[in-house]
């Protein structure tokens, strides 16, 4: 596969999802640059914009084996990676549904942090360990993690090393008014509209090593260290922001987000090679969610996307490597 | 990797990309020039134009100098600074992907150019960057003439500092006539440096402290007041045994020249020639000969005494010469020595007349800067009035004809101090004001003699009246109304003869005479024939 495939593969992706989906545009482009990049992508919003419907749609033009879970308080971890069931004189491991290639966590924070946590080795290694037996995980291997923030009770914030594991943070906005009567005409009047599978696992696979296999030139890594070692309070390259408001910066993670999400949105803009405006489109996706924030911030209604701006305008464009 | 090779050199590298990048270094680098040139000269300009602004209204000799001097070390900072900030190729690489749209392909394709090997997708990327970039427009890159509020900035800093240098302000006069001053000033510090080299060491010695003296001076005043105060120190230094026997070496010499002994253009010479021809002179000669030189021994008693002791046994030599011949060979001798005592004398008043040339040289040297003084202060004063105060001193004596001379402007007045007889004076006013303005004339009093008028009281003129001792003050003023006739007196003393007043010996008094008058010869501008008319004077008035 070339560049050139790559980015029509995305386009047919982007056009079918689109059949479903109302407008979000850059929404879409997210869940499939991360699916491109084998990476987890955590949707924030409020219910009712589609975050479920574009993940069950996206399961669907991807041709991808899916699973969805349901989390809440009483999910245990046995029901999400699957247990041993005594059949005749032997234990048998039944597999859970996150032995799929697209995993849905729909409604994320109800779990528990035990429940929680038990993606943790899943998201990361890609395997469940599972009474003393590894099961690999199929590849691709993609969660896709929904939430509402605005319902606190009942529900548990996601720790920061779960967080860390989302390639992705995307927030899901309120559509305009064009898009919602668009949607009221989808769905309120006749059979609603199927998308059509586009790719497959191995597609996606192939396009997965092509956006590793992507050239980026040195000085972009050094702009992505910099810019996630600028979301360090301590660190000189820092803006006021940060070291008023962060308490705990982006991991090495937000690095690689940054690179290999960049990577994908160069693909699917048909360039042959990373730009560091690729690294701006991606940074706050890749870093909001990796910004631990102080109570400062709460009190003052700082949100981590202003800090992520700061720390572009503190650093807005790569420098040349000595 | 070719890591020591510039990527613009380097072969591997997309020619399109390398064209791309060497022109995009070289417009940024003119571009990069003329902005920080901009800035440096606008700052410089901003800097300057107060400076010369300010020194419209204070005189600041380097102002100007300084001023442009600022901002020509501006254009080098500024181009200094360009060049050491010049784009690498990777930073003209990033610029090119920043302000055209290259998306990092120019960079990336710089980096993967110099890589050894590449794998397929780096080849995929160097040639889209190559494709991307043959071809491609700089315009949009950087523009290269700044434009905006800076330059228009810069204009109107330079323009002023130009147009406030150039337009001439009453600060800069004074400084052009500062720096002329300055200039006279150093025209007589060069002058006085080679009579310095020429003078005796103690003369060398004062003249070096008046070169130090007038390398400081800021003004002309200051520099008129330190000549002044040397010629009172060379004037100190003159002994006045050692003028006078350099005035009577001159009454001697001129004596000789009047009515010579011999042929030689010196009196020594004609000593000499006179002993070489000793042996042909008639008896009425050596007599007529032997009588001069016993007059002008006489002369020189009490003055030069070994000289005159000379000249006496040579005069007494000749006479016995004329009425025995036998006596020639040791009038010869005589005279030989006495022209080798008048050698000697004439060496010794030469270090009066190094000393009395240096103060000729002062002299000229403060009499041009003071006209030069008085110029400008006609010219600052305006052409009109010029009218100042000037003081001229004269002294008279016996005849009543003095003359006095002043300096300075305008008016001036003389003072006539006489002595003796139907003393009269004549002081002689001021000199003209010099620039436009001609001042007037001085119309000095004239100094009187008075007193002493009764010959019975002193036939032989051996004691005069010193009115200073009298208590009696330095001066009587008469009116100088009357005496038309040359040789007559001028006019009528107020004054009364005394009596029983304290006198003075009459050879001390002209002494003390002779002796200033010889000093102000030294001092003031008299023409030589002048001053050989009042050196002769004295000699002939010598008792």
């Amino acid at each position: 596969m070339n560049p050139e495939e790559f980015a029509t593969h995305l386009a047919a992706a982007r056009a079918e999802v689109g059949k479903v989906i109302v407008g979000q545009k850059d929404l879409v482009e997210t869940v499939l640059v991360a699916a491109i990049c084998e990476g987890h992508v955590l949707l924030e919003g409020v219910p009712g914009l589609g975050k479920t419907k574009l993940l069950a749609t996206l399961g669907k033009v991807l041709d991808v084996e899916f699973g969805r879970v349901q989390f809440t308080p009483d999910l245990m971890p046995a029901d999400i990676l699957g247990t041993k069931v005594l059949t005749g004189n032997d234990f048998k491991f039944h597999q859970g549904p996150i032995f799929a290639n697209l995993v849905l966590a729909d409604e994320i924070n109800r779990a528990t942090p035990k429940t929680q946590s038990a993606l943790l080795e899943a998201m990361q290694e890609r395997r469940v360990t599972l009474g003393g037996e590894t099961h690999q995980l199929p590849r691709p291997f993609l969660v896709m993690a929904t939430q509402n923030p605005i319902e606190q009770e009942g529900t548990y914030p996601l720790p920061e090393a779960q967080l860390d594991r989302f390639l992705f943070k995307a927030l899901v906005g309120f559509p305009p008014a064009d898009d919602v009567v668009e949607i009221l005409k989808r769905t309120t009047a006749g059979p609603e509209t199927e998308p059509n599978a586009v790719m497959d696992g191995a597609a996606i696979v192939e396009m997965s090593e092509l956006v590793r296999d992507l050239p980026a030139g040195s000085h972009l890594l050094h702009y992505a260290a910099t810019l996630v070692e600028a979301t360090h309070p301590e660190s000189e390259k820092a803006p006021e922001l940060v070291k008023r408001y962060v308490r705990n910066g982006a991991s090495p993670r937000g690095a690689q987000a940054l690179i290999l999400g960049g990577k994908a949105f160069a693909l699917f803009a048909g360039r042959p090679n990373l730009a560091a405006e690729d690294i701006w489109k991606v940074a706050p996706m890749s870093l909001r969610h990796r910004l631990v924030l102080g109570y400062e911030a709460l009190a003052d209604g700082v949100r981590a996307d202003q800090i992520v701006s700061e720390v572009l305008e503190a650093h807005p464009s790569p420098q040349p490597v000595s | 990797m070719s890591k020591t090779m510039s990527p613009l050199r380097n072969p591997t590298v997309p020619t399109g990309v390398r064209d791309l990048v060497g022109r995009a270094r070289g417009r940024l680098l003119v571009a990069g020039l003329l902005q920080t040139i901009l800035v440096a000269v606008g700052v410089a300009a901003a800097l300057a134009s107060i400076l010369v602004g300010v020194a419209r209204y204070t005189v600041i000799p380097w102002a100007e100098p300084v001023a442009f001097g600022v901002i020509g070390l501006a254009v080098l900072v500024g181009v200094g600074l360009a060049l050491w900030r010049r784009s690498s190729p990777a930073g003209a690489a990033l610029s090119v992907d920043r302000r055209l749209g290259g998306f990092d392909r120019i960079s990336t394709a710089l980096e993967l150019g110099a890589l050894d090997e590449r794998h397929e997708y780096e080849d995929l990327q160097l040639r889209a960057a190559d494709v991307w970039a043959s071809g491609r427009s700089l315009d949009g890159l950087v523009r290269v003439v700044p434009r905006g509020w800076l330059p228009r900035l810069v204009i109107v800093a330079l323009a002023a500092t130009l147009l406030m240098a150039l337009v001439p302000s009453a600060a800069d006069v004074a400084l052009a006539e500062r720096r002329a001053q300055q200039q006279l000033i150093q025209d007589e510090i060069d002058r006085l440096t080679e009579a310095a080299a020429e003078a005796t060491p103690e003369v060398k010695e004062t003249l070096e402290a008046l070169l130090a003296e007038l390398a400081q001076a800021e003004t002309l005043e200051q520099a008129v007041a330190a000549l002044g105060e040397a010629r009172q120190e060379l004037a100190s230094q003159a002994d006045p045994a050692e003028l006078a026997q350099r005035t009577a070496l001159a009454g001697l010499e001129r004596r000789l020249q009047q009515n010579p002994l011999a042929t030689g253009a010196s009196a020594a010479e004609q000593l000499r020639n006179l002993a070489a021809g000793l042996a042909n002179a008639s008896p009425a000669e050596m007599a007529a000969a032997a009588a001069e030189l016993s007059a002008r021994a006489e002369d020189l008693a009490g003055i030069d005494q070994e000289l005159s002791d000379a000249l006496a046994g040579a005069a007494q030599a000749l006479g016995e010469a004329a009425a025995n011949p036998d006596a020639a060979a040791a009038a010869a001798e005589a005279l030989a020595d006495a022209a080798g005592q008048l050698d000697a004398s004439n060496a010794a008043a030469a270090g009066a007349a190094n000393r009395a040339q240096a103060q000729a040289d002062v002299r000229d040297a403060q009499q041009r800067l003071s006209d030069a003084q008085a110029q400008g202060q006609a010219q600052g004063q305006g052409q009109g009035q010029g009218q100042g105060q000037g003081q001229g001193q004269g002294q008279g004596q016996g005849q009543g004809q003095g003359q006095g001379q002043g300096q300075g402007q305008g008016q001036g007045q003389g003072q006539g101090q006489g002595q003796g007889g139907a003393g009269g004076g004549a002081g002689a006013g001021g000199q003209s004001g010099t620039g436009s303005t001609s001042g007037g004339t001085g119309s000095g009093t004239v100094g009187s003699g008075s007193g002493d008028h009764d010959p019975s009281r002193d036939p032989s003129r051996s004691s005069v009246f010193d009115p200073v001792e009298a208590g009696l003050g330095d001066e009587v003023r008469v009116d100088l109304t009357g005496g038309t006739t040359p040789g007559d007196p001028l006019g009528t003393a107020t004054g009364q003869g005394l009596e029983n007043v304290p006198l003075q010996s009459y050879t001390d008094r002209f002494t003390d005479y002779r002796n200033t008058a010889l000093d102000s010869l030294d001092r003031m501008v008299i023409p030589a024939d002048l001053a050989d008319l009042v050196r002769q004077y004295f000699t002939e008035l010598e008792p």
